[in-house]
């Protein structure tokens, strides 16, 4: 299943997505509070939600989305480290505060052990391994 | 015998759902992407399958569509990523799906950067992110798609830069930025199109899939946003 001709004019890579420095994490966490928790003026979704066949507002869970900010920036934070060691690490308190809610002891267990350890790859593998496994798929 | 539903296979044991490729009732689908082979070279550079075959697939995949950009297109990508993954071809689709679903992305936004792109980003979203279809690869081409649009969003927003480093946006005007994304990448119309015409009986479980998806997507978007800088 390979062509030895590649049909296709290949760039350098894959526009790569970076646009760090655009939020800062608290804006992030706040913005999955306030797009799916209905105090969106003019949201079209959350209109919708409101109207006679309305549906539950769980349908988006700001829980949901605060992990995913939190993986991306432990995904981050572990390229980081791994390019170059000596990368500050994790202010652990202020991820933590991110699943401010979270009722999973496993994910304050987590949380817990990441604010005390300096092996940041072992902990951010163990929870974003969680994270994506725990109610992901 | 469980009714054949056109177009999907049957589910899994586990529940799974996945979109044929290779039926002669899908076919048409794969109109674009039917024929595509894996160049050589990625499998020189990594002839076991794993890490680096699986983003030269994403890369050549999200290239040969980049210019073709439609919902079979997209549909026919991550199925196709999909079944290749199935047959062990690549280890995983997952990153795959996510070089699809950027690249598709920057094709559409690339240097167009004028007013009149202002008002399409809703439009583009409704595009592309129901297309990007739950269950295959993981939500990689979704999730990809959000984040890179939210990117774009965010962008517009963004003054000038200081000696390279971005002015964070303010949270209001990022919210009124991104409502209409959201609106229209998690809304009905959405998630409507995304299974259009699926009559496969768990079709319940895949809405609930692509809602989840989509603010998963979301999140991955708004993260993508923040420095890691920021954490420290």
């Amino acid at each position: 299943m390979t062509s030895d001709d590649t049909p296709y004019d290949l760039p350098d890579g894959v526009p790569h997505q970076m646009m760090a420095g655009l939020l800062s994490f608290e804006a992030s966490l706040a913005l999955c509070d306030e797009l799916l928790g209905g105090a969106v003026p003019g949201s079209a979704v959350l209109d919708g939600a409101s109207s006679s066949r309305a549906e539950p507002q769980s349908r988006f869970d700001p829980l949901n989305c605060r992990r995913a900010v939190i993986m991306e920036i432990v995904d981050a934070r572990v390229a980081a480290s791994a390019a170059a060691p000596t990368t500050a690490p994790f202010a652990s308190e202020r991820i933590c505060e991110g699943v401010t809610g979270e009722d999973n002891l496993q994910v304050r267990s987590l949380c817990s052990r990441l604010m005390s350890s300096d092996d940041l790859l072992m902990i951010s593998d163990d929870l974003l391994t969680h994270l994506i496994t725990s109610d992901h798929h | 015998m469980q009714p054949e539903h056109k177009g999907w296979d049957q589910p899994t044991s586990d529940g799974d759902v996945r979109l044929k490729c290779d039926s002669s009732a899908s076919r048409a689908t794969l109109a674009g992407v039917g024929d595509f082979q894996i160049p050589r070279h990625c499998t020189t550079n990594d002839p076991y399958g794993g890490f680096e075959l699986q983003r030269c697939v994403g890369e050549a995949m999200g290239w040969r569509i980049a210019l073709n950009t439609s919902a079979s297109t997209i549909r026919a990508a991550t199925c196709v990523l999909a079944q290749l993954h199935r047959q062990r071809v690549i280890d995983d689709c997952h990153l795959a799906a996510h070089d699809v679903g950027a690249l598709i992305v920057a094709t559409h936004y690339g240097g167009r950067t004028g007013p009149e792109e202002e008002d399409d980003l809703a439009a583009t979203t409704l595009l592309l992110v129901p297309h990007c279809r739950p269950f295959d690869c993981s939500d990689g081409c979704m999730h990809a798609v959000m984040t890179s649009l939210i990117g774009v969003a965010l962008r517009r927003l963004d003054g000038p830069s200081h000696d390279g480093v971005a002015t964070p946006t303010s949270t209001a005007s990022a919210r009124d930025s991104l409502a209409p994304i959201f609106s229209s990448a998690c809304g009905r119309e959405a998630r409507t199109a995304s299974f259009s015409g699926n009559q496969h009986p768990l079709a319940p479980d895949f809405r609930s899939r692509y809602d989840y998806s989509c603010v998963h997507g979301l999140g991955h978007g708004l993260g993508h946003a923040v420095s890691a800088d920021d954490c420290v």
